[in-house]
């Protein structure tokens, strides 16, 4: 059923498509397909109201059933007309376009990509595209609707089948016919007419075959009724199947009883025979007229062909059902069924199949090969189903009963076979109403399916699942393995050691502080009276000769100095209020780094040393930094008149001596311990004692930066406090 | 300089301003720390505190900027507001002078940080509600009307710390998030690191400094 279902949806498609396309076309048939829509649409909103509401208003019900007969035989009359032409041997050429038609509207029903392959396999046709895609939707039209009435039809074929002789279903067909009529509008009518018997009249003279019963005229106006009809009982069938299909195969005895089909007399067939004829005719005729029935050709073609489709579908479900439920032979039981019930002895076993195969799938004629057994089943399950219908039902109807009481020792079997294809039937509406919901609501929000194919293609290009877990794997190791190595290294970086001992963030500070007391200390200068400024520069000159740092006097040869002691005193005689306590500290907990370093002396700490080592560094620095920044910012706040500036910066100068003479001795303290694990990896020595005398050099850097970055600082505290008394 | 590996994506550059003794350092500590710091001396120009918090899943150093509350640092703090993202204004619930110089602060703040600066302010204390001089009240009447966030804290209990620097985080964030905060501006306050594949680092972080200076 989901073929069905995907068909469904390109056929809706399809008649989307080419509606402004039928609007255009003039041709003859266009003009009566568009009509016999509209009627259809008429009878649509008047009928399944009326059925809704009462179960008891047979008929109502009949004249649907009747409709429904009506239009099996149509397919079939179509199906002929093709076979026929496409046998004939007249008119070679009309009938071999009208095959190219045929394929390209299977394809359309199952592929609606290849329409555009196929308007370009008929160049010549393209007067006559808007004519022919007026005839497409109406012929998809059918396709849908046929799938939903497949098991209604069904029921109704055997009871035409059972329901005996063929006179009765005649006059039941006429029956229908009239009802059709009245029910039709005349506009409708008489096109379908016109244009019917037009091609009646070449069938008089031409055909042999038509040596009717009845007048040409009314034949074929039966005939062309059946075409309306065809399409004004589709459409309420296929409203039955989704909105009562309940109700259908609750109550489809009254109906398929009371109304038997008017299946196939001679009459008709002959009637079928010579529209074929005729459509040969035409065919190798007239232009007109070839298209005309060209087109009839292709529509019935696809319709079979849809038809064959769902057919074995069904039957498939069938047999599936029936075999698991361990049945007896459905095709015994149809043929004892038929000899009970067709008196007439008209048709004998044969004729059911016969019914079955003209009202449902077309298997004889579209495909031949179809095994034997497969349609007798069908007719048998057919057949089975509706009396089983009936049997659940009331069996209100007295042909049901008769049927009903043949059944005798398999009643049972049968219940329980209907019940379960009640429930297979049931669920198989359910899913085909799914689907044409879903279908909608998809459809109503993304025209064509684009967006949602093109989500199903993307979907397709991006890699799968396994693929982006198995990188998403790689890649964390990698990532994890590059975390360990940075993690050591930055372990061992000074940069961001220091940065972690907030000596980054200080000297940040101290030069924030320094570039602002530069700029104030320019701008004082700027607005300061000459004489002032003649007063204070000497001053100044001494400051900033302080700072003037010389490489020459780095006799770098301190192996020991009194660090603490160094340190105290100058903070002492700086006498600003800042304490070298956190300095001296970190020095201290350093000795003790270098002396644990060398009671350790195992091989495998090297890498470890040179951490210790360059962490020391990197705070000792951080804290120097913090050191001159604190004694910065209280020179600056230094509000002493008798404060000497020139002193204070030699002092900061002697300070930046010690601070940068401890960084070497701190670092060779290291190295000595890291040289003393000789050995095998002397060359890994080399590298990490290299490095660590590098970064004691870029911590004197850092120290002599931060002293620089003073001298501003001074020069405004020593303009200012020379300001002051003034 | 320092151009190491960092786990984390964004700094962000916090300053912490008001009068002396409202408990701007202890407020860091207990940032930082998670712990109340009893005594804490007075605070020298300026101290520094840093925490790596999350936002929206990304990483943010919070690098904090603890000046000195007392007036004469007053003209070397002022350089420091500079660049700041955010500015944490603290008062001193339980004393009402403290409340009253938070115009002074905050033309500070408005003058010396850039427009996008967000501007926190925090009534510290509330764990002394029986010494209460300012209104929970009238302070948020005073935020609201200088549009600045505001929360009632206190850094000894650790009460609504956190989310006063968080939330601050965020409404940077989302600054930037949005636009108005031009990272390549250079008083923004946040440095990116962008080239950093550390953003979604989960090992464990490096521990913050050996505390706050105080």
């Amino acid at each position: 059923m989901s073929d069905s279902d995907e068909d469904f949806a390109s056929a809706d498609e399809g008649e989307v498509d080419s509606t402004p396309a039928s609007g255009s076309s003039k041709e003859l048939k266009a003009e009566k397909d568009v009509p016999t829509v509209s009627n259809v649409e008429k009878k649509d909103d008047s009928k399944p109201p009326s059925k809704s509401d009462s179960f008891k208003s047979q008929s109502q019900e009949n004249t649907s059933t009747g409709k429904k007969k009506g239009k099996g035989k149509d397919e079939k009359k179509n199906d002929e007309n093709k076979a026929s032409e496409a046998s004939g041997g007249k008119g070679n050429v009309p009938a071999k376009e009208s095959e190219v038609k045929s394929k390209g509207k299977k394809g359309k029903n199952k592929d609606r990509g290849k329409k555009n392959a196929n308007k370009g396999v008929e160049p010549k046709e393209n007067k006559t595209e808007s004519e022919k895609s007026s005839t497409v939707p109406n012929t998809q039209e059918e396709n849908v609707e046929e799938i939903k009435p497949e098991p209604v039809d069904i029921s109704d074929v055997q009871e035409a089948s059972n329901t005996s002789s063929d006179n009765v279903k005649v006059d039941n067909a006429r029956n229908d016919k009239e009802e059709n009529d009245k029910a039709d509008t005349d506009v409708a009518k008489s096109q379908v007419v016109d244009n019917e018997s037009a091609s009646a009249k070449d069938n008089v003279d031409i055909s042999p075959k038509s040596n009717i019963e009845t007048d040409s005229n009314s034949g074929s106006k039966g005939d062309n009724k059946d075409l309306s009809e065809d399409n004004l009982t589709d459409s309420p069938s296929g409203k039955l199947t989704i909105e009562q299909k309940a109700d259908m195969i609750k109550s489809p005895s009254s109906q398929s009883i009371s109304r038997p089909k008017p299946d196939h007399t001679d009459k008709q067939e002959e009637v079928l025979d010579k529209l074929s004829s005729s459509a040969k005719e035409k065919s190798s005729g007239g232009w007109g007229w070839g298209w005309g029935s060209s087109l009839l050709d292709v529509a019935s073609n696809s319709v079979s062909t849809f038809t064959n489709q769902v057919g074995e579908g069904f039957n498939t479900v069938l047999e599936t059902v029936e075999s698991t439920l361990n049945m007896p032979n459905p095709e015994e039981l149809a043929r004892q069924n038929t000899a009970d019930n067709n008196q007439d002895d008209d048709n004998d076993v044969s004729k059911p199949e016969k019914d079955g195969n003209k009202t449902v799938p077309k298997e004889e004629e579209k495909s031949p090969s179809l095994s034997k057994d497969g349609e007798p089943d069908k007719t048998a399950e057919d057949k089975t189903e509706t009396s089983n219908q009936s049997a659940a039902d009331k069996g209100s109807s007295e042909s049901s009963s008769g049927w009903f009481s043949s059944w005798g020792v398999s009643n049972i079997t049968k219940m329980v076979e209907s019940t379960s294809k009640n429930l297979v039937t049931g669920s198989l509406d359910v899913l085909e109403t799914l689907g044409k919901k879903t279908f909608d609501v998809i459809n109503e929000h993304d025209p064509g399916l684009r967006k949602a194919r093109a989500f199903l293609h993307d979907q397709g290009d991006k890699p799968n699942l396994s693929a982006i877990l198995r990188d998403a794997k790689e890649q964390e190791e990698v990532r994890v393995q590059h975390e360990k190595e940075t993690e050591e290294a930055r372990k061992a970086h000074f940069g961001s050691l220091f940065d972690d001992y907030q000596g980054l963030a200080h000297l940040e500070a101290l030069e924030m502080l320094s570039n602002q007391c530069e700029k104030k200390v320019n701008v004082i200068l700027n607005n300061l009276p000459a004489e002032t400024i003649a007063s204070i520069k000497p001053q100044l000159l001494l400051i900033k000769q302080n700072f003037e740092i010389d490489d020459d006097d780095d006799d770098d040869d301190v192996v020991q100095q009194e660090f603490d002691k160094l340190v105290t005193d100058i903070l002492h005689n700086l006498n600003v209020g800042t304490t070298p306590d956190k300095l001296i500290k970190t020095r201290q907990s350093i000795e003790d780094n270098v002396k644990q370093c060398n009671e350790t002396a195992e091989n495998s700490k090297i890498k470890e040393i040179h951490r210790v080592a360059i962490s020391s560094l990197a705070e000792f620095t951080s804290k120097s930094i913090e050191q001159f920044h604190k004694a910065g910012e209280l020179i600056l706040i230094k509000k002493t008149k008798d404060y000497n500036f020139v002193d204070c910066s030699n002092l900061l100068r002697s300070f930046t001596k010690i601070l940068t003479t401890e960084t070497g001795i701190l670092s060779t303290n290291f190295t000595e311990c890291l040289n003393k694990m000789e050995g095998d990896d002397e060359i890994k020595v080399n590298h990490l004692v290299t490095n660590i005398f590098l970064e004691a050099s870029n911590s004197s850097s850092y120290i002599q930066d931060g002293f620089r970055l003073l001298l501003p600082v001074i020069q405004q505290a020593a303009i200012e406090c020379s300001q002051e008394p003034e | 300089m320092a151009a190491g590996p960092y786990n984390y994506s964004y700094i962000f550059k916090y300053i912490i301003i008001g009068d002396m003794g409202v408990g701007k350092s202890c407020l860091l500590h207990q940032f930082t720390e998670k712990k109340f710091m009893a005594d804490c001396p007075h605070t020298i120009g300026v101290e520094f505190g840093t925490r790596i918090i999350e936002v929206s899943g990304q990483k943010i150093k919070l690098q904090i900027w603890d000046t000195a509350g007392q007036e004469r640092f007053r003209a070397v703090t002022r350089s420091y507001y500079r660049g700041a993202a955010g500015a944490l204004m603290v008062y001193d619930i339980t004393r009402r002078s403290t409340y009253n110089h938070l115009s002074s602060w905050l033309t500070d703040a408005r003058n010396l940080t850039n427009p996008n600066t967000v501007i926190f302010l925090i009534g510290n204390k509330s764990d002394l509600e029986a010494q209460r001089d300012v209104t929970y009240e009238e302070a948020k009447q005073f935020a609201d009307e200088n549009g600045l966030m505001f929360l009632e804290c206190s850094a000894k209990t650790g009460d609504n710390v956190e989310d006063a620097f968080l939330d601050t985080a965020k409404k940077i964030y989302q600054n930037i998030q949005d636009g108005s905060l031009d990272l390549n501006a250079a008083e923004s306050g946040v440095q990116h690191k962008p080239a950093t594949p550390r953003t979604t680092l989960n090992t464990d972080q490096q521990p913050s400094d050996k505390g706050c200076a105080c």
